[in-house]
């Protein structure tokens, strides 16, 4: 295959990835119902509307992480992992979840599908 | 014979480190995980096509493993570990279809299968919704692989002219 058409391929590509992240970050769900993820598991569902007064949720399994909840806000407030990337994401705001992956931690919303998921969990738990 | 394929393994191994390590050091381009240049990825392209595949994956193993020991980020390690393998075994296979003058497609695809390989394992170690990262992952693939891609293609095609180690194997 020519040179050119690699690059014409590559660009493609690079524009419909680019239009796919924009999507996802600028995608808001419904509800304000975020999850708390551990080492893969769900450890934790928040209610962002219901959330009065500010809280922390100190994740503790690889690492340390600390979670700030306040009203209609969720963020990590320190973690003890060397890039700090979960800090500087900051609150969770569109489709893409924050993440500190050397602690194993996702905070993501959560959809009308996980809800049902949860409530299984839950009772197992 | 053998003490000339030890020392290349090792110097090339070498340079991957102190790039990574080096690399390391620098502070994030965007507040993402999983976006990084990779410039020891130019190592590991060069040992590809100018030694050879069983080379390039001595260099490749001994440089994530060594690495993540060095910079005592063992998760990290295993990200990388994924991601490595995946885009190597692609590579692999594939290297052999491309001249000297395409090297970056090579590394493009590299890089695009890394943050795939890296992020289905964080996937399988945290949460399936890790993978909304996949898009803004692979435009960051495709950016910083055709820039390792073309440091790698540059040293190759000196290097085709020069008689370093691996320029026996010259025209491709």
């Amino acid at each position: 295959m020519k040179t050119r058409y690699w690059i014409l391929l590559f660009l493609a590509v690079l524009l419909l990835c680019a239009a796919a992240a924009w999507h996802i970050e600028n995608t808001k769900p419904s509800e304000a119902l975020a999850g708390v993820y551990q080492n893969g598991r769900l450890v934790r569902t928040v209610d962002l509307s219901a959330v009065t007064e500010p809280y922390d949720i100190v994740l503790t399994e690889a690492g340390s992480c600390d979670v700030r909840v306040e009203p209609g806000k969720i963020y990590i407030l320190s973690s003890t992992c060397p890039d700090q990337l979960c800090v500087k994401h900051g609150p969770l705001g569109g489709g893409l979840p924050v993440a500190c992956l050397p602690n194993k931690v996702v905070i993501r919303w959560l959809s009308e599908t996980d809800k049902g998921y949860d409530a299984m969990t839950d009772a197992v738990n | 014979m053998r003490a000339k394929k030890i020392t290349t393994a090792a110097l090339l191994t070498a340079v991957a480190l102190i790039i990574f390590i080096v690399e390391a050091q620098l502070p994030p381009l965007l507040p993402v995980p999983g976006i990084k240049l990779g410039l020891s990825n130019v190592v590991t392209l060069f040992a590809l096509f100018a030694v050879g595949p069983s080379m390039a994956f001595l260099v490749l193993i001994a440089r994530i493993v060594l690495g993540g020991l060095l910079t005592g980020q063992v998760v990290s390690m295993t990200y990388s570990l994924a991601g490595g393998l995946l885009s190597f075994v692609v590579c692999a296979c594939i290297y052999r279809f491309f001249p000297r003058n395409q090297v970056f497609v090579v590394s493009v695809i590299s890089a695009v299968l890394h943050n795939v390989g890296q992020i289905a394992v964080a996937a399988l170690m945290t949460s399936a919704g890790i993978f909304a990262y996949l898009p803004l992952l692979t435009v960051s693939g495709i950016i910083t692989g055709l820039f390792t891609g073309l440091c790698a293609q540059f040293v190759l095609t000196r290097q085709g002219r020069s008689g370093a180690p691996g320029a026996k194997r010259p025209g491709k």
